[in-house]
């Protein structure tokens, strides 16, 4: 929740930096926002400067939005789904200082338009309610201490939205790190160091070493954290639970643990108690590995359902519930979502078909599985990339099935490119702009295979969609640890020393975002829907819950 | 101690107290109850697990250990005599802040660790971390616990390389020890995953590894020069499996090869195909396969799903998924550096002595301990409580015990005094042992020995101006029991004398004092020697005392005198002593006996 709640804010700040002058105090947010986010992206930049275009246009109907501008946006959502396509953006969105949910930057304007039709108000009442309604949460969601301060600073909270930067892509700005070890003291989180040296333009993201785990500075027996979730974050630092659906699983797994052994102190209550519980539970798994996507919308609708128990409600009775939320949340959005997935996809293999796989992808290998057991003849090409090497694991599971495969690596992609018909890539997120974020490498097929017109075609339940914004894959990603970039050959081992040499950096990336132009088609157990749709799926999953 | 201090570790607001379950994730048993079959002229008197190393009990060091990660609580499976000890032992109970649940078990009875654990089976409530009493350690014991928690593994253990002992061991003679049978331990290419595990004892021609394990690891590391420190996690199912399974008495010795074997027996993996089986056929596995169904840990259905999602895998080469679909799953965590002693022989025990100051960071000399300001304490040296330090002393490389009394212009290097010691003037005391309440006389000059519990060294006067005149008490080591002295005086350039005098049971009833007068009195009759000689060697069931650092001449006259039986004669002695005459029948034949000696005096 309070991670979701930073990457609004965060949203917000880049909004901030497009530039929008709308009153003194927007202005000076807007300064500062460009003091501060220095790294403005050349798309960024264009973005701005259309912008600045279209607020002269707009400025006459400024005044009578100034007061729906936060209904605006949601707005701006809807009529995303009519015209996919990108446009300009809403000048009206752009000045929201209150947290509010899916930004569309895409999103078509409203502006030029004649006064409202009486449907489109009705629309901006309801998004203004539902924004409300979000703000209030978001106030909700952080008691405790945190809670307290930033009820004190209510007021300069808004002058500052700037600050709000979610702290794991501000490693380089020591107030943060010191606000982080203060927040992880009062969890009784230990605080784990950066490792090494970091590629200047990273330099505002966490490295840390496998050789160091988090666990040399907790108590054996662990006390303060759960054992089921230490052992999770041990198993996420060292890879052996990685792929977001893993990990998801385990981390709803250990959730499970939690609760299960969780009885609620005499004078609390279960639905704040449980959920303060969980919070450096949380912390420490950032820690060990940052959170994935799909996790942070696991323990979003975890902390939902614990806080909407009833409190009049028996604490045995509270826990099965829970319990079997859980249960349902990995039947319906995981498991169950990858049949649907599957039995979608499976329509789009025809016999004959040559695949291009990336990595390993569980969705991937399992569609694969599910259609040769549908008697269709395919073929499979796995490419595959260092460090990780995760494509050998993929081939091994596909080869044991029995599908015919060939193991390539991507520097070797365009050579095989020709004789590939279809392309299918899983996706760690699916961003609200439609962008996808995936392992690293993923956005380079997608451009290959664009160039060859192989259709390119992402599998992603919707679980995994992402109301985060992201353009460029700088700003906020996570590295690995950089000595997997070492390599012993022949009992030789080159870059053993790479910490002594100043000039050398070495960078383990694991994410990318491949822009929507690149992928044709999102399959989801909701259907097969264009990129640019993922903010209509993330609004309707929105009222569903 | 090498760990970053930190204040999470004794935090108060635990997930545990909060919920007040029981829940733990491990308790911890400490294993004091042996007795240290293997230095047994140490701990005689004292028991193994209160034997002083750095002026702290033993069992101090694993305790301390544990409760430096963290440990709360711990189980101590003990004797009633430790136990007494314990509860007087100030050290301890100042200390050792942690709850100790003292558990004892019969003191004769042929108890093995894993009966021990059987014996606590109620106490135990989740997985455990069984830690022997003699381990000196520095490890991060957060490596070994994590192999155990990311690998979901049965066992988890830890070895270290095997450490030269290079100093002389009081006892032994010859460069050479008597050779420890070797152990192979077999792991995967990461170094981590135990895969195989054999003893020298256990091969009778070459070493063979079954197949089943070379399919799976066709790339097998077979490490020698290991030790094990005895320090393993255990899951709560194994403790359950060892109650049902009564044939297994020792973890080390039987659990430990039945579990990493066990890895890769068919049972534990192909549980499927179990039940497909007629129902017929099943009752009869029942029986059999029940106990070792239930070692291997149940992963729900859940993990197996993340698992499967997973795209990690421990391994390459071959069809099969991670772990090879076991659930059981063995790991080691061999140290690399740093320290780790297992103090269960003599070198073993002179070694940590040496080594302890290092372990803890407390001044050296203790601040009751009386020092006289003329007097040179090495840095190296720990001087315990209530000491007393004359004046003109000098004291290199060498621990004192507490309450012990050092006289004026003693020297001691390299050596070990217990408790309650008293040295008088004049002594010289290099590479020795001294045990607790042992009084040395004055102007002793004692190399390489080792004094018994209790034990007085007669001053040198009187012996030297009756009989020599150049004469050394090399060496007076004990078993009050089988009070067995055996004293070789030399007259130089005289006719040979050897006198072994030989002390049985009931001369130790008249007292200590009477003892040595008796011994002195009788030294000097040469016939009498023959006779004593002959059956002192002869006893089977002696755990003689002996004499072992001596003039070159002394061997030419045990030699001389060919009191040296056969070999078979021999067997029923202490080990130490066995090797010792031994070495000097072998070496009688090649003539080399004198070189020996010589070199051996030197060192």
């Amino acid at each position: 929740m309070l991670l979701q709640q930073q990457r609004k804010r965060s949203r917000i700040v880049k909004m901030a930096d497009s530039g929008v002058t709308d009153g003194n105090e927007k202005k000076g947010d807007i300064e500062r926002a460009k003091n501060e986010g220095k790294e403005l992206t050349k798309e960024e930049k264009q973005r701005l400067r259309k912008e600045k275009k279209q607020q002269k246009k707009s400025k006459e109907k400024k005044d009578d939005k100034a007061i729906q501008e936060s209904g605006k946006e949601t707005k701006g959502d809807s009529s995303a789904v009519s015209a996919p396509q990108p446009s300009t953006q809403s000048t009206a969105q752009k000045a929201v200082p209150a947290p509010v949910s899916v930004p569309a930057p895409e999103a078509p304007t409203p502006a030029e338009k004649p006064p409202k039709s009486k449907a489109e108000l009705k629309a901006e009442r309801r998004a203004r309610q539902e924004a409300e309604r979000a703000s209030k949460q978001s106030k909700k969601g952080d008691p405790g201490p945190q809670g307290a301060v930033s009820k004190s600073k209510a007021a300069t909270n808004e002058l500052q939205p700037v600050k709000r930067l979610p702290e794991h892509i501000q490693v380089d700005n020591p107030d943060v790190l010191k606000k982080l070890a203060k927040k992880l003291e009062r969890q009784q989180i230990p605080l784990r160091l950066d490792y090494g040296y970091k590629v200047s333009l990273f330099s505002h993201l966490h490295q840390y070493s496998r050789k160091a785990p988090l666990t040399q500075q907790l108590s054996i027996p662990s006390t303060v954290i759960h054992p089921a979730i230490v052992r999770l974050g041990l198993q996420y630092s060292q890879g052996i639970v990685a792929g977001s659906n893993a990990r998801s699983i385990a981390l709803l797994h250990a959730f499970k643990q939690v609760i299960r052994d969780y009885t609620t102190p005499p004078n609390e209550e279960l639905s704040r108690d449980l959920v303060n519980r969980l919070k450096p539970y949380i912390s420490f798994l950032n820690q060990c590995r940052p959170l994935s996507a799909s996790m942070g919308n696991a323990i979003k609708y975890v902390k939902k359902e614990i806080s909407n128990i009833p409190s009049q409600c028996k604490e045995e009775e509270a826990k099965r519930k829970l319990l079997f939320c859980i249960e349902w949340y990995i039947k319906e959005k995981i498991i169950l979502a990858a049949k649907a997935i599957a039995e979608s996809s499976i329509e789009k293999i025809s016999d004959g078909d040559v695949i291009l796989i990336y990595g390993c992808s569980s969705l991937v290998n399992h569609i694969l599985c599910e259609a040769l057991e549908k008697n269709r003849k395919f073929r499979v090409i796995v490419v595959d990339s260092r460090p990780r090497l995760e494509g050998r694991e993929a081939l091994r599971r596909l080869v044991q099935r029995g599908i015919s495969c060939t193991y390539v690596l991507i520097s070797a992609v365009s050579y095989i490119l020709p004789e590939v018909s279809k392309v299918f890539l899983g996706a760690h997120a699916l961003l609200a702009n439609g962008y996808v974020m995936s392992r690293v490498g993923t956005s380079q097929i997608a451009l290959v295979a664009k160039a060859f017109n192989v259709p390119v075609l992402v599998c992603c339940e919707t679980y995994k969609f992402c109301e985060r914004v992201q353009t460029d894959s700088f700003v906020s990603n996570e590295l690995d640890d950089p000595d997997d970039l070492i390599v012993t050959r022949n009992g030789q081992t080159h870059l053993e020393h790479w910490q002594q040499e100043p000039p050398l950096g070495l960078l383990n990336l694991v994410y990318d975002v491949t822009p929507p132009d690149f992928v044709d088609l999102v399959i989801t157990e909701l259907g097969m829907i264009p990129c640019t749709s993922v903010p209509v799926v993330l609004r309707v999953k929105n009222v569903d819950q | 101690m090498r760990l970053p201090p930190l204040s999470y570790r004794d935090s108060r607001s635990s997930w545990t107290k909060n919920t007040g379950t029981d829940t733990m994730e491990l308790q911890a048993v400490l294993m004091a109850a042996g007795g240290g079959s293997r230095m047994t002229d140490l701990t005689y008197n004292t028991p193994k697990p209160m034997l002083p190393v750095g002026n702290k009990p033993l069992m101090w060091y694993p305790l301390n250990l544990l409760e430096r990660v963290g440990f709360e609580e711990v189980i101590v499976i003990t004797t009633k005599e430790v136990q007494k000890m314990m509860s007087t032992d100030s050290k301890m109970k100042r200390d050792i802040k942690m709850k100790m649940e003292v558990v004892c078990v019969p003191e004769d009875g042929d108890m093995g660790t894993a009966d021990a654990l059987r014996h606590i089976q109620q106490k135990i409530k989740t997985d455990i971390l069984v830690v022997s009493c003699d381990l000196i350690t520095d490890v991060a014991l957060h490596e070994v616990v994590d192999l155990f928690r990311a690998h979901n593994a049965t066992l988890a253990m830890l070895m270290s390389k095997a450490h030269e002992f290079t100093e002389t061991v009081p006892g032994q003679k010859g460069k050479k020890r008597t050779a420890e049978q070797r152990d192979f331990v077999g792991v995967d290419e990461s170094g981590k995953r135990l895969l195989f595990m054999a003893n020298e004892a256990d091969l009778e021609d070459g070493l063979s590894v079954r197949k089943s394990i070379i399919r799976k690891h066709p790339r097998m590391h077979i490490k020698t020069g290991l030790v094990d420190a005895h320090l393993y996690c255990l899951k709560k199912a194994v403790v359950d499996f060892l109650t049902e399974n009564k044939s297994i008495s020792s973890i080390r010795g039987e659990l430990v090869p039945y579990l990493v074997r066990k890895q890769f027996s068919k049972t534990t993996n192909s549980q499927k195909v179990k039940e497909d089986l007629e129902d017929q056929t099943q009752k009869k596995n029942d029986c059999s396969t029940n106990h070792e169904l239930l070692i291997s840990s149940r992963d729900e259905p859940l993990l197996q799903l993340a698992q499967e999602r997973s795209c990690w895998n421990d391994h390459r080469g071959d069809m099969s998924e991670a772990y090879h679909g076991g659930k059981l799953r063995c790991y080691v965590h061999i140290m690399e550096q740093g320290l780790c002693y297992r103090v269960n022989t003599l070198a073993a025990y002179i070694e940590a002595n040496r080594q302890a100051p290092k372990l803890f960071e407390e001044p050296p000399v203790h601040p009751s301990a009386i020092i006289s300001e003329r007097c040179q304490v090495g840095s190296d040296s720990i001087i315990g409580e209530r000491c007393q330090i004359a004046e003109k002393t000098s004291i290199k490389r060498s621990t004192i015990g507490i309450s012990s009394n050092v006289k004026e212009k003693v020297k001691v290097t390299n050596s070990i005094v217990m408790h309650s010691v008293t040295i008088e003037e004049g002594c010289n005391i290099q590479g020795s042992v001294i045990c607790s309440n042992a009084i040395i006389g004055r102007g002793a000059d004692l190399k390489y020995c080792l004094v018994g519990n209790g034990q007085r060294i007669e001053p040198e006067a009187p012996c030297a101006s009756l009989w020599l005149t150049q004469i050394r008490v090399s060496a007076v080591c004990v078993r009050v029991c089988v009070c067995v002295f055996v004293f070789f005086y030399v007259c130089v350039r005289a006719c040979a004398c050897v006198c072994v005098h030989y002390i049985d049971g009931e001369v130790r009833e008249h007292g200590q004092n009477r003892t040595t007068r008796n011994s002195t009195a009788a030294a000097c009759s040469h016939t009498h020697t023959h006779t004593h000689t002959r059956t002192l060697l002869t006893r089977e069931h002696s755990h003689a005392p002996f004499v072992l650092s001596f003039h070159t001449t002394v061997a030419k006259l045990i030699l001389s005198n060919r009191f040296l039986h056969t070999k078979t004669c021999l067997c029923g002695w202490n080990t130490a002593l066995c090797h010792h005459l031994f070495w000097i029948s072998t070496a009688e034949r090649t003539n080399e006996v004198i070189v020996g000696t010589d070199q051996l005096m030197e060192i």
